[in-house]
């Protein structure tokens, strides 16, 4: 059945309404959770580092590969700092876990690849550097793909507390 | 912006609910029922107050987003729509009519008044506030029953099926996307503890209309969020419990590893669709919450274990459209 092109707005009131396609010029081919994703992460001292990831992955939805740089924390307060990164090309099953190592299937994250239609498992070292609760609301990946730069943002909001209170909330409640 | 739509934007938290009407020219018509959201360029609902201010400009504020993406188009798909006149020769003979007339002679922004064609017009017949389903939570043991909840609100943020009856029966024909305040100033947050798997619900306004004019046919329809009933009494839904799925992520390969004390949280529009989400005057819709910040997983674990596990149903934790808790 061929349906022709009457469209009437039937809700409450009668009203016409046009579809309207947004623009996305500049973005590239990055993506990776919708909504957000949080944690609490008690440490039982200053200086005390856990690694944190979910596992987080980024997915390269495009046809050409695309090249990470780095990953910064956003909207971050002081006391909680990034101190590393790295990529699983085979994502594992961290959630968060105590201490921050690289392991032997790690990669640097500043010049890994994401080939087309693939993922991979971002994972951060994150640092305490004083008593309190200190947190940042999201992360915020650069990369580069078809010889621009770009960068894609994930409410992956992080709280670290020390010494550890009764309870540590992640940042989004 | 049309006013009608704008004062429906700020009752809505920035939806906007809207029935299609294709009329084939065959004379076939359905009935499709959209919602679309008013976002600013970072996927944010535009404020009621930017939207009146700018009057009839509202271009430079954001764009429509629709449900199925951020594309906002919508594909016509017989799977999706509810047939409420079959085609006939005398309604292909009336629908070219309108079509034409649709196309030459347009009244205005805020309608289209076809010279020879009907108006549709519509009358609410019945109306009930049920409990519906809004999410799912599952948990194993290990957990800080304190802090570990599901939360929804303090505005709605659910999709519900529409349902069309022309006479055949009901028919799913698209949803409408319900977001609006409770008037509370805190979130409906249902405490969790050990060993925990039920749908969660509440209790939203579930309308039943009758639609005369051009085409004759019943619409049931979700009206908003009410509160009334308020929230789930585990147990009192045996169809609820879906505990069984728990406890085995030994067997799960999207499994996620959290440590004593630790805590983890998710809200997504990626949560599952509930096929049965309300029954009402014969109508069985499904629900799918969450396109905001407005549900929330909020899991704590204790010190009684080593390590805690939650895992996904489709894929890892971070991603996946349930959630779900325990080695086993």
């Amino acid at each position: 059945v061929l349906l022709a092109a009457l469209v009437v707005a039937a809700a409450a009131a009668a009203t016409t309404f046009f579809l309207v396609r947004p623009g996305n010029p500049g973005h590239g081919s990055l993506v990776g959770f919708e909504g957000t994703m949080g944690f609490g992460l008690p440490l039982k001292h200053v200086g005390d580092r856990v690694s944190v990831s979910g596992p987080y992955l980024v997915k390269n939805n495009g046809s050409q590969p695309l090249v990470l740089d780095r990953v910064v924390p956003v909207d971050a307060q002081s006391g909680i700092v990034l101190r590393g990164d790295y990529v699983l090309y085979r994502p594992d099953h961290l959630g968060s876990w105590p201490g921050y190592r690289v392991p032997q299937n790690g990669h640097p994250l500043h010049g890994a690849t994401v080939a087309p239609h693939t993922r991979v498992e971002i994972v951060l070292g994150v640092e305490v550097t004083k008593r309190g609760r200190h947190s940042w609301q999201g992360v915020r990946v650069f990369y580069r793909q078809g010889g621009q730069t770009y960068s894609h943002d994930d409410h992956l909001g992080v709280e670290v507390c020390a010494p550890p209170p009764k309870n540590c909330p992640t940042p989004f409640d | 912006m049309a006013s009608v739509v704008a004062a429906a934007l700020a009752k809505n938290n920035g939806w906007v609910n809207l029935d299609l009407m294709e009329i084939g020219a065959n004379g076939e018509t359905a009935i499709q029922s959209i919602a679309r959201q008013f976002t600013d360029g970072s996927g944010q609902a535009v404020s009621a107050a930017a939207i009146q201010s700018a009057g009839a400009n509202t271009s430079p504020l954001g764009h429509w987003a629709g449900e199925e993406g951020q594309q906002g188009s919508t594909t016509v798909n017989p799977s999706e729509y509810a047939v409420v006149r079959q085609p006939s020769a005398a309604a292909a003979k009336l629908a070219a009519a309108r079509i034409r007339d649709a196309t030459v002679s347009p009244t205005g922004a805020d309608g289209v008044t076809p010279s020879s064609g009907c108006i549709e017009e519509a009358t609410v017949v019945a109306q009930t506030s049920i409990d519906t389903v809004v999410g799912e939570m599952h948990t194993a043991n290990g957990i800080d029953s304190a802090h570990t909840y599901f939360a929804y609100g303090n505005t709605a943020d659910s999709s519900l099926d529409v349902g069309i009856d022309s006479g055949s029966g009901w028919n799913v024909s698209g949803s409408v996307h319900i977001s609006n305040g409770s008037g509370h100033t805190n979130a409906e947050t249902w405490p969790i503890g050990d060993q925990f798997g039920y749908k969660m619900r509440s209790g939203f306004l579930h309308q039943k209309w009758q639609y005369y004019g051009c085409a004759t046919y019943y619409e049931v329809k979700t009206s908003k969020w009410t509160l009334n009933p308020d929230g789930l009494v585990p147990g009192s839904e045996p169809a609820d419990y879906v505990h069984n799925l728990d406890n085995n992520c030994k067997n799960n390969p999207y499994y996620a590893r959290f440590y004593p004390g630790q805590s983890w949280s998710r809200s997504s529009n990626a949560f599952t669709h509930f096929t049965l989400g309300f029954s009402v005057w014969g109508f069985e819709g499904g629900t799918q919450s969450g396109a905001s910040t407005y549900v929330q997983i909020h899991y704590k674990w204790n010190s009684a274990s080593s390590v805690y596990y939650l895992c996904g149903n489709d894929d890892y934790i971070a991603n996946a459209h349930r959630v779900y808790a325990g080695y086993g």
